[in-house]
C-alpha cells in the first residue's frame, strides 16, 4: 500500500498559521465578555488568557515548521488505506447522526451490520447476525439491566 | 466456513420473517403507547436538572422512590445537568404532557433563569404545571466558633461598621444564598460582600474553616450540626421564621425584624396541558407521598415542609421572580 | 478510640457477611464500570444510590467506597489494551500502557497495574487510619493562593509531559485550554463561546474528550493500517508475568506514587486524575530510566496507576474526618449518609464508630478482593486481544457511546466523541502530543476558578497569589522542576562531568 507524504514543514506552518487565526477570533469573541473589576473579575479575563496562550503556542508551530528540513515528511494514507479510513468516519457520523432518531439499539444495529462488512470479508448475513447478536446483549447489559437511559426511538414524535 | 448448509432462497425466507416479525413488534409498540389505558400503565420517568452529586439528588430520589409505591409504577430518576437547571427542566417542559415526564423545578431555575435568560422555553407559571411542593431549604449564617461574635446582633454590628469588608462565602454568585445576601443587604441597608466559591457548597464552608472568610452562607445543613458538635462553628441565624429543626439555636431573622422572604425552593413541575385525570392523579399522589411519615423523617435532614396547592405554588413562583427582579436591578445599578 | 483499636474494630465490622458482600459487589461492579470507556464511578454510584437506600449506612457506603476504587483498578484496563481510558484518572496510563501492550507485554503490565494498585491503596488506608483527623487539617489550609499555585505551576510542568518538541505540547494544551472555557461558567453563571446553542452551556466533557482523543483515533489508526496489522500471538504463560527487571524497576515508582497519591487526594478537585499527571512528571523528573517514558517504561504505568488508587482512598479522609466531599463520588457517598441520617461531621468517627472504621477497613478488605479478582482476569483481558478486529471494534465503538452518552445523558458528548476523535488522529498524524490536550482541558477551569476566586476573596488584592508560605512553597517546587534539566545540563558543562550522571558518559 503505498504512502503519500506531506511536507511536515507545511503542515506546521498551516497548523501554525490556523491558530493564529482561531486565536484571533477566539480573543474577539472574548472580549464582548465582560472582564468585572479586581474585586470582582468576570467571565472575559481568563479566556483573553487562553487566547493568548494560543497565540504563543501558534507561534511556536511556526517556528518548528520553519525549522523543519523540506525534506522531511510525514506519511498520510494513501489508496485503500485512505478509502477504508473514510468510510469509517463516515459511518461514525452517521451512527452518531441517527442515534437520537433512531434510537441507540436500531443505530447500532446498523452501525455494527455495516462497519463488519467493512473491516471482514464475511458475508452480510453474517455480519447482521453478528450485529444481532452483539446489539443484543448490550442492550440486556446496559438498558435492560443497569437501566442506563439511552435514546430510544423518536421517530414518529 | 459454511455455517448451514440451506440454500439462498431458503435464507431469504428465513430474513423476510425475520423482518416482518421485527416490523410487527414495532408496530405493537407504536400501538400499546397510543392506547389510552388508565394513568399510569408504565414507567414514569422524573428528570432531575442537576447532576447526581447536587444537594437536590436526595430529595428527588425519596420523593421518585415513594412515588412508585404510591402509583405502582416505575419512577426512574435522570439527570440532566447543564446551563443551572434550564437544560433539564426545559426538557421537562417541552416534554409530552401525558403524564410520564415530570422533574424537579427549583426557585432559582424558575423564577431566577428567565429573569437573566431571554431564550428558555419557560418564563412563568403559565409555560408548565406545578404539581406540588417538596420543601424549602432555608439559607444560615454561620461564623466559626472561635470568633467573637456570638450572636446575630454582634456580627451585624460588626458589618455596620465594617462595610463591604466583611466576606461571606456561598456556592456561586446570583445562587439563592447570594441573592438571600442582597435582599438582606438591601432591606437592612447593610453592605456584607458574598464571596463566591463554586463546587459545591462543601467550598463555601471549607473557606470559613479556613479562615479565609468571616461567615458562610450555607443553604440547608447538610453537614453543619456535624461541625456544630464538634466546636467548630457557630450558627448565628437562619433566614425563616421560627426556628430551624436542624439547628434549633439559630436565630430567625424574621423574628429579629429583619425582612427577607427567599429560600430555595424544591418544586415538582410538570409540561403544560396535562389530561385533567392525569394531573389529578399525579396532585394527590405527590401530596400523600409529601405528607407521608417516612418523607417527613427524610426532611429532617434539613427541608422544611411546607404542602401547597399547585395555584398557590404558581403564586409562590411568581413572588420570588418579583424579589428576583427587583435585586437583579438594584445589583447591575452598582458601579 | 486509638487508631489500632479503631481498625480492629473496623474489621470486626467489616468482616460481616453483609459488609463483604456489599464490597465484592461494589468492587466488581466498580470494575467493570471503570473498563467501560465512559462510564466513571460517579454514573455508577449514582446508579446504585437507590439501592445502597435499601441498605444499611454501613454497607452502603461501602458498597460505594469498593465502586469507586474498583473503577480506579479496571478504568485502566482499557488503557493499556485498547488505549481507551476507562476515565479520566486513567488517560496517563494509555501512554506507556498501550505501547507495552503493542510490545506484547500486555498481561505484565496488567499485573503491574494491579499490584501497583493495591500497594497504594493499602498504604494509603493505614495512612488514613492512623492519622485522619489531622489529614483532614491539610485539606484546610489550601484556599484559592495554594490551589492556583497548584493548578497554575502544573500547567506549566505538565505541558511536557509526554515529550516532543515545545509546539507540539503547548499547541494541543492551548487547544485544551480553550476547549475548558467553552460553555457556562460557575461563577457568575455566564455563557461563554456557547453561539446560542442551549447545548454548549454544558461545555466539553472531558470523558468524552479522553474517548474520542485516545480510544476512537486509535482506532481509526488501526482501520487505517488494517492490512498492515499483526495478529497478536497467542500469550505465553511466562509473557503474562513481569520480568524480573520490570519488578524492580516498579518498586520506587511504586513508593513515589503513593506518597504523590495520598497527598493529592485529600485536596478538593478531580485528586486522582491530578495525582496520575503529577507522579507521571515525578517519573520523568527523577526515574532512571526516563529516557524510555513514552515508548512504553513501565514507571509510567506503575507510577501513575499506584497514584491514582493511593488518592481515590485518601480522598475518602475529608469526606470522613470533617464532613465535607470533595468531589462528586464523595459528594454521592455524603447523599447516602443524609438519607440514613448518619450526620457528617468531625464527630463522625465518634458518633457512628462503625460507618467510620467499617469503611476504612473495608477499604483494606476491598483492594485484597480486587487484586484477588483482577489477578485471574487478566489472562482474559489479554485474550480478548485476539479477537479479530471486525468483532471486537464495533463493540469497543458501542461499549464506548453507552458509556459516553451516560455521564450526562447528553447526545452533545457522543458528538463530541467524533469531532473530537478527528482532531485527535489529525493532530496524532501530524506528530503533535495529546496528553497536554487533556491538561488543558482539566486544569483550565481550575486554573481560573481559584485565580478568580482568590481576587474576590481578597477584595481585589493581588497579593494574595504571592504572601501564603504554601504557595510560595509551591511555586519554588515547580521552578526546581523546571530547571531540573536545563540547570543539570548547565552544571555538567561548567564543570565537567562532576554532576552524577545516571548514564556514565564515556567522557570520565
Amino acid at each position: 500500500m503505498s504512502n503519500r507524504t506531506i511536507s511536515k514543514r507545511t503542515a506546521y506552518l498551516s497548523t501554525g498559521g490556523f491558530g493564529l487565526l482561531l486565536s484571533a477570533g477566539y480573543v474577539a469573541i472574548a472580549m464582548q465578555l465582560p472582564f468585572g473589576e479586581m474585586d470582582a473579575p468576570g467571565a472575559g479575563l481568563f479566556p483573553v488568557l487562553v487566547g493568548a496562550i494560543l497565540c504563543f503556542a501558534s507561534i511556536a508551530t511556526i517556528v518548528e515548521g520553519w525549522k523543519t528540513p523540506r525534506a522531511e515528511g510525514i506519511e498520510i494514507p494513501a489508496g485503500q488505506d485512505r478509502a477504508r479510513l473514510f468510510k469509517l468516519i463516515a459511518l461514525l457520523g452517521l451512527y452518531f447522526g441517527t442515534m437520537p432518531w433512531l434510537g441507540y439499539t436500531l443505530s447500532s444495529c446498523g452501525f455494527a451490520l455495516l462497519l463488519m462488512r467493512l473491516l471482514s470479508p464475511l458475508s452480510w448475513l453474517r455480519c447482521s447476525a453478528y450485529a444481532a447478536l452483539m446489539t443484543g446483549t448490550i442492550y440486556l447489559c446496559f438498558i435492560a439491566l443497569l437501566k442506563v437511559p439511552m435514546p430510544s426511538f423518536a421517530l414518529f414524535f | 466456513m459454511q455455517v448451514c448448509k440451506c440454500t439462498t432462497s431458503c435464507w431469504i425466507a428465513r430474513l423476510r420473517l425475520m423482518l416482518a416479525t421485527l416490523l410487527a413488534l414495532l408496530l405493537t409498540g407504536f400501538t400499546f403507547s397510543a392506547t389510552a389505558q388508565s394513568y399510569p400503565n408504565r414507567a414514569i420517568t422524573f428528570v432531575v436538572p442537576y447532576g447526581p452529586a447536587g444537594s437536590t439528588d436526595p430529595i428527588s430520589r425519596q420523593f421518585a422512590t415513594q412515588l412508585e409505591k404510591v402509583l405502582g409504577v416505575e419512577v426512574n430518576v435522570e439527570n440532566k445537568p447543564g446551563g443551572s437547571g434550564t437544560i433539564g427542566f426545559g426538557i421537562i417542559a417541552r416534554a409530552k404532557p401525558d403524564g410520564y415526564t415530570i422533574g424537579l423545578g427549583t426557585n432559582s431555575i424558575l423564577a431566577y433563569q428567565p429573569l437573566v435568560n431571554q431564550n428558555l422555553p419557560f418564563k412563568t407559571p403559565e409555560n408548565y404545571q406545578p404539581i406540588a411542593k417538596l420543601g424549602e431549604m432555608p439559607v444560615i449564617l454561620v461564623v466559626r466558633a472561635d470568633s467573637s461574635w456570638k450572636t446575630l446582633e454582634e456580627f451585624l454590628t460588626h458589618v455596620k461598621n465594617n462595610p463591604n469588608k466583611i466576606r461571606a462565602s456561598v456556592s456561586g454568585l446570583r445562587t439563592v444564598p447570594d441573592l438571600v445576601a442582597q435582599e438582606f443587604n438591601r432591606n437592612s441597608e447593610l453592605k456584607l460582600r458574598t464571596i463566591p466559591f463554586t463546587g459545591g457548597s462543601g467550598e463555601a464552608l471549607l473557606a470559613l474553616l479556613g479562615n479565609r472568610v468571616e461567615a458562610t452562607l450555607f443553604t440547608g445543613a447538610v453537614g453543619i450540626p456535624g461541625q456544630v458538635q464538634a466546636g467548630k462553628v457557630r450558627v448565628l441565624a437562619v433566614f425563616k421564621k421560627g426556628t430551624y429543626d436542624p439547628v434549633p439555636e439559630a436565630t430567625s431573622t424574621i423574628d429579629a425584624g429583619y425582612q427577607t422572604t427567599l429560600s430555595a425552593q424544591f418544586y415538582v413541575m410538570a409540561p403544560k396541558g396535562l389530561p385533567a385525570d392525569v394531573l389529578k392523579k399525579l396532585v394527590s399522589a405527590s401530596t400523600q407521598v409529601i405528607s407521608s411519615a417516612q418523607f417527613a423523617t427524610f426532611a429532617k435532614e434539613g427541608y422544611a415542609l411546607d404542602p401547597k396547592t399547585p395555584e398557590a405554588l404558581s403564586a409562590e413562583i411568581v413572588r420570588d421572580t418579583q424579589t428576583f427582579a427587583e435585586l437583579l436591578k438594584i445589583l447591575e445599578q452598582k458601579p | 478510640m486509638d487508631a489500632l483499636d479503631g481498625i480492629l474494630y473496623g474489621l470486626s465490622v467489616a468482616f460481616t457477611f453483609n459488609n463483604l458482600l456489599a464490597a465484592l459487589v461494589g468492587a466488581l461492579a466498580g470494575t467493570l464500570i471503570g473498563v467501560l470507556p465512559g462510564l466513571g464511578p460517579t454514573a455508577g454510584i449514582a446508579m446504585i444510590l437507590p439501592l445502597s437506600y435499601s441498605l444499611d449506612p454501613t454497607s452502603g457506603l461501602i458498597m460505594m467506597a469498593g465502586m469507586f476504587y474498583g473503577a480506579m483498578y479496571g478504568g485502566s484496563t482499557t488503557a493499556i489494551l485498547v488505549n481507551m481510558p476507562g476515565e479520566s484518572a486513567s488517560v496517563i496510563t494509555c501512554l506507556d500502557g498501550y505501547k507495552l501492550t503493542k510490545k506484547g507485554r500486555a498481561g505484565a503490565v496488567l499485573t503491574v497495574v494491579a499490584a501497583g494498585s493495591f500497594v497504594g491503596g493499602v498504604i494509603s488506608v493505614v495512612g488514613v487510619m492512623l492519622f485522619a483527623p489531622a489529614l483532614a487539617e491539610v485539606g484546610l489550609l489550601f484556599g484559592p493562593a495554594e490551589f492556583f499555585a497548584l493548578t497554575a505551576g502544573g500547567l506549566l510542568l505538565f505541558s511536557r509531559i509526554s515529550g516532543g518538541t515545545l509546539a507540539a505540547g503547548i499547541f494541543p494544551m492551548a487547544i485544551g485550554l480553550m476547549l475548558s472555557t467553552v460553555g457556562q461558567e460557575a461563577v457568575t453563571g455566564q455563557d461563554r463561546f456557547t453561539f446560542g446553542l442551549a447545548e454548549l452551556t454544558l461545555g466539553v466533557e472531558l470523558v468524552a474528550l479522553v474517548v474520542g482523543l485516545y480510544g476512537i483515533a486509535e482506532i481509526m489508526s488501526v482501520v487505517e493500517a488494517l492490512q498492515k496489522q499483526v495478529k497478536p500471538l497467542p500469550v505465553k504463560l511466562r509473557d503474562m508475568f513481569p520480568s524480573r527487571q520490570e519488578w524492580r524497576r516498579s518498586v520506587a515508582p511504586y513508593g513515589r506514587g503513593t506518597v504523590l497519591g495520598f497527598i493529592f487526594g485529600l485536596l478538593p478537585g478531580p485528586s486522582a486524575t491530578l495525582a496520575s499527571f503529577a507522579a507521571y512528571r515525578l517519573e520523568q523528573a527523577v526515574s532512571k530510566y526516563k529516557h524510555e517514558l513514552g515508548e512504553g517504561a513501565i514507571e509510567g504505568v506503575a507510577g501513575p496507576e499506584t497514584a491514582n488508587n493511593a488518592a481515590a482512598t485518601s480522598s475518602m479522609v475529608p469526606l470522613l474526618a470533617l464532613g465535607i466531599p470533595f468531589g462528586p463520588v464523595t459528594a454521592l457517598m455524603l447523599a447516602a449518609m443524609m438519607v440514613h441520617g448518619v450526620q457528617p461531621g468531625p464527630m463522625m468517627m465518634t458518633a457512628h464508630p462503625q460507618v467510620f472504621w467499617g469503611v476504612i477497613a473495608s477499604m483494606l478488605v476491598g483492594n485484597v478482593m480486587l487484586v484477588i479478582l483482577n489477578v485471574p482476569l487478566i489472562s482474559v483481558w489479554v485474550s480478548l486481544l485476539r479477537v479479530p478486529n471486525h468483532i471486537f471494534l464495533p463493540i469497543i465503538l458501542m461499549v464506548a457511546s453507552v458509556g459516553c452518552y451516560s455521564v450526562r445523558n447528553s447526545m452533545l458528548d457522543v458528538g463530541m466523541l467524533f469531532v473530537v476523535a478527528l482532531i485527535g488522529y489529525t493532530l496524532r498524524k501530524l506528530e503533535f502530543q495529546l496528553a497536554p490536550m487533556v491538561v488543558g482541558l482539566v486544569l483550565g477551569p481550575l486554573i481560573e476558578k481559584h485565580m478568580r476566586e482568590g481576587l474576590f476573596m481578597s477584595l481585589g488584592e493581588i497579593s494574595v497569589f504571592y504572601t501564603s508560605p504554601i504557595a510560595i512553597a509551591i511555586w519554588v517546587l515547580v521552578l526546581v522542576v523546571l530547571l531540573l534539566e536545563p540547570l543539570r545540563q548547565l552544571f555538567a558543562r561548567a564543570l565537567g562531568i562532576k554532576v552524577k550522571k545516571i548514564i556514565p558518559e564515556s567522557s570520565e
